[in-house]
């Protein structure tokens, strides 16, 4: 079966200090990929080597089966789509003109849009909800809506691949929900592989169909997310106690962070 | 092509047109306004009917007003495209190639050049440019380690870099007496009196050429205006687009400061204002600026010689007597 991404044998190092080693791993077309790991683990190296944005000092990043360095640019950029964790807003572009910016990969070097890039954005920005906010500038915009701001942008580039790093991080609970079920929908609706890092393990746990468990640079774990969630897995990683049972909403794990005091001595 | 076909270039030919329309309505009252009268009218009879006119208001709007006017809307142009270009890429509203000591670096550059006896164009040209390269590098080595998202040290260098470079300045001038550099002071607060023909024309060959560079890089820069890491992940190769960019509008500021000398705040005042008014699009921000930066600076330079009781005072003075104050309310409030 073809790879919509393969990692092979991946180090990469910052300052001399190595960040990733040895990371070897392929997301298969159509999963919902989530990286977990504590801070500090190369989650987001991993997303950045993956989306081409920095070069592994070894090994080697495929998409599609194609090395990502072979690829021109543009090209890329219609396979692989990148919602970065933060994005500077200090100059007010309208949402529909940070939208309309994903088709980019697609235009000449002005970006003059033809009629299809309008429908395009048009129906990114319906997908993502977003019709009503479409004049809006972006710095008049919440936190949750600027992110999905950002996957409708994505979402333009038509990629088979959409990267996310953290978009539910600094986020309320609604809008971390809004934000997974858009995920899940993009899925499913337009078979677009998912990868994302995320920091909460129990929305990793409800959404991914496969999780890699990154600890200090190296792949602790990968697998389904009944695998990787084990509590001696967590515990080794996170090096926290952790209470891990079933989730009542199916058969996924829950993970509860057990405070010191109910720690038995 | 629809109908529909893109609404960026219906947008960009609407307001190119107003404001040419401006501009040239500018260049005609600053050519039809000075010390030694005359008004719109008398303009009209000296372009209509040649031989009956008084041949010494022709000589002045011919010989001296026009290539002034002209002069000073390219100056005006390529200076708020300089600020244009240095915001986009330093992702800071506040930048401008004054207030970031890039035009020091240039001045120092093009007074080492009369010194040295080279020419105006290409010797002064270049030294200027190497001035205006030079500092260019060191504002971005010294704020470079902190990133370059760090507003206030990137301003805070190019503070000093500019007192450094006036300190040199004025160091350079009082350590020779040469003759050629008995204007300096006047030169150093923007000078556009000195304006012939031949040297706009010479300009003009220099200038435009970058405002179309920059123009084939304004979507360029709206996409990295989202960041390196997104406008990377949409295709764009940030270090080519930056180093043609940089170096293009270096070009351009030396070019207008070998010729000029030192005008500051053009380049923060006419973007922030388009900014306001159009939006953040640089397609439609770039000739708004090229032709309202123009407008702007010849009303600058008709308000510096006609306000004045006797002689004239620089350009200089009345643009950072409007940029200054600018600068510091949008420095207040950026820091809310």
């Amino acid at each position: 079966m073809k790879h919509a991404i393969t990692l092979e044998n991946i180090q990469y190092s910052y300052a001399r200090a190595p960040v990733l080693q040895d990371i070897t791993f392929s997301v298969t077309p159509g999963d919902f990929f989530i990286v977990i790991g504590p801070n500090g683990s190369g989650k987001s190296t991993l997303m950045k080597l993956i989306a081409g944005i920095s070069q592994p000092d070894k090994g080697m990043v495929k998409i599609l089966e194609r090395p990502v360095h072979s690829y021109r640019r543009k090209n890329l950029a219609r396979q692989i789509a990148f919602v970065p964790q933060s994005v500077p807003i200090d100059f007010p572009f309208t949402v529909k003109e940070v939208v309309l910016m994903g088709r980019s990969p697609y235009q000449g070097m002005l970006g003059l849009e033809n009629k299809e890039d309008m429908e395009k954005t048009q129906q990114a920005i319906t997908f993502t909800g977003l019709a009503h906010l479409a004049d809006r500038k972006m710095n008049q915009l919440s936190g949750g809506e600027c992110q999905r701001v950002f996957i409708a942008r994505a979402i333009c580039q038509e990629p088979s691949v959409l990267l996310l790093d953290e978009p539910t991080a600094a986020l309320d609970l609604s809008h971390q929900i809004r934000i997974m079920d858009l995920m899940e929908k993009l899925k499913s609706e337009k078979q677009i592989t998912i990868v994302m890092v995320s920091h909460d393990v129990n929305l990793a746990a409800m959404y991914g169909n496969r999780l890699l468990l990154l600890d200090k640079g190296r792949v602790a774990k990968i697998g389904p997310p009944q695998e990787v969630l084990t509590y001696q897995n967590l515990e080794r990683s996170y090096g926290c106690t952790l209470l891990v049972d079933k989730n009542p909403l199916g058969d996924v794990p829950r993970v509860t962070l057990v405070p010191g005091k109910f720690v038995p001595k | 092509m629809t109908r529909e076909h893109s609404n960026i270039v219906n947008r960009l030919s609407k307001v190119s047109l107003l404001l040419l329309m401006v501009l040239v309505l500018v260049m005609l009252l600053g050519v039809s306004i000075g010390s030694s009268g005359s008004g719109v009218t008398s303009l009209w009879h000296i372009v209509r009917d040649q031989d009956q006119a008084d041949p010494m208001l022709f000589t002045i709007i011919w010989k001296l007003r026009l290539p002034r006017v002209l002069l000073a809307a390219l100056v005006g142009a390529a200076l708020s495209l300089g600020g244009l270009v240095f915001q986009a890429l330093l992702r800071n509203p506040l930048a401008e190639p004054y207030i970031l000591g890039i035009s020091g670096g240039s001045a120092i550059g093009a007074i080492l050049g009369i010194l040295l006896g080279l020419s105006q164009f290409p010797g002064i040209t270049l030294t200027s440019f190497a001035g205006s390269l030079t500092t260019l590098l060191l504002i971005i080595g010294i704020s470079a380690g902190q990133s370059i998202l760090q507003k206030n040290a990137l301003l805070l260098s190019g503070v000093m870099v500019n007192a450094f470079c006036s300190a040199v300045i004025m160091f350079l001038v009082s350590m020779t007496h040469d003759a050629r550099l008995h204007n300096i002071i006047f030169w150093l607060m923007g000078d556009l009196s000195l304006g012939n023909m031949q040297h706009t024309g010479i300009l003009a060959m220099a200038l435009i050429p970058c405002f179309v560079i920059i123009f084939w890089f304004s979507n360029t820069m709206n996409l990295m205006l989202m960041g390196k890491e997104m406008a990377l992940s949409m295709g764009v190769n940030i270090k080519r687009a930056t180093v043609i960019l940089l170096i293009t509008t270096s070009l351009m500021v030396s070019a207008c400061v070998s010729q000029c000398g030192l005008i500051g705040f053009v380049g923060l005042v006419i973007p922030h204002l388009f900014r306001l008014i159009l939006g953040s699009d640089h397609r439609i921000l770039l000739p708004a600026c090229v032709m309202g930066g123009g407008a702007y600076m010849v009303v600058c330079d008709l308000l510096a010689r006609t306000l004045p009781q006797h002689g004239e005072m620089p350009a200089g003075v009345i643009t950072a007597l409007i940029g200054a104050p600018l600068f510091i309310y949008l420095l207040k409030r950026s820091g809310r």
